[in-house]
């Protein structure tokens, strides 16, 4: 009879920590693009912190190894978040 | 097997109850801080009673900080998960307390934050803003409140017993829930405080 072997995780701090700088780094960039009047755009913010948001939920929520299912809610609700968020800008006139 | 027959095995669509009802919970709350932030957005402009102007108020350096903090939480929850996997549960511990430790300073700096604006004018009940601002502000430092609670209460049932799939799915799902409440924090920061 075959013995059967869980295999222990691997340690996955370093790939997590890289993670975390690159969210790190977007957030440092965001807070340039603020003090740079000329690149202070709202639709280049807005398509920042939707890149973390999504690294967020990627990685950190594990969707990237979710079920089917699940990921269907996400990207739903994500493709309706961004006619919603420009018209809502428009309409504020922030673009 | 009689084909009305429904297997109650907890995973009837593949992923397990707890998990999925965890999934349409904060589904429900990123649409609850999506009404919050759009309301802000209508009322964004209507400070006009204040002598001053959100931008002349909002400490950015502090607020980044603040926001590094809450982004760094997210990574400790992910390493206690990491480590409750590989069942170390001494780091698992350490983690999720430090996890708990960064959720407080946040709020600390929300509150210093709150100290400051109140005293420069901005409350509550001063401008359609102030309300607006502190409602979306104020449900998510709720939120965090709530999240460091459990992180808390997490921390202190954790033993070494305690490596069942049952517990890793209350460990994952209160991951789930931080990792939520570090979004929309996300979202936020940028709407609130970066886009003038």
């Amino acid at each position: 009879m075959k013995e059967i072997i869980h295999p222990i995780p691997k340690d996955q701090t370093k790939y997590y920590v890289n993670i975390a700088i690159l969210l790190a780094g977007i957030t440092f960039f965001e807070v340039y693009l603020y003090y740079t009047p000329k690149w202070n755009i709202p639709i280049l913010l807005i398509f920042l912190s939707l890149i973390k948001f999504s690294i967020v939920v990627g990685y950190f929520m594990h969707l990237k190894y979710e079920n089917k299912l699940i990921k269907l809610f996400y990207f739903i609700g994500f493709l309706l978040s961004i006619p919603w968020l420009i018209i809502l800008f428009f309409e504020r006139g922030l673009l | 097997m009689n084909s009305l027959t429904h297997v109650h095995n907890g995973e009837d669509v593949g992923v397990p109850n707890q998990k999925l009802a965890m999934w349409l919970f904060l589904s429900s709350e990123v649409v609850f801080f999506a009404v919050l932030i759009s309301i802000y957005l209508f009322y964004k402009s209507a400070f006009h009673s204040l002598q001053i102007t959100p931008s002349d108020i909002f400490d950015i350096p502090f607020t980044s900080v603040s926001s590094f903090i809450l982004l760094m939480s997210s990574l400790t929850m992910v390493l206690s998960q990491n480590h409750y996997e590989r069942e170390d549960i001494s780091k698992t511990r350490i983690w999720i307390y430090t996890t708990g430790f960064l959720g407080l300073l946040f709020i600390s700096g929300q509150i210093y934050e709150y100290t400051i604006f109140i005293n420069e004018g901005l409350t509550i009940s001063s401008s359609i803003f102030g309300t607006a601002f502190y409602f979306v502000t104020g449900f998510h430092g709720l939120h965090v409140f709530i999240g460091i609670m459990l992180l808390f209460v997490t921390g202190m049932q954790i033993h070494i017993e305690d490596t069942n799939s049952k517990f890793g799915l209350s460990l994952d799902s209160l991951a789930l829930y931080w990792h939520c409440v570090d979004i929309v924090w996300i979202v936020i920061f940028t709407i609130i405080y970066l886009i003038p």
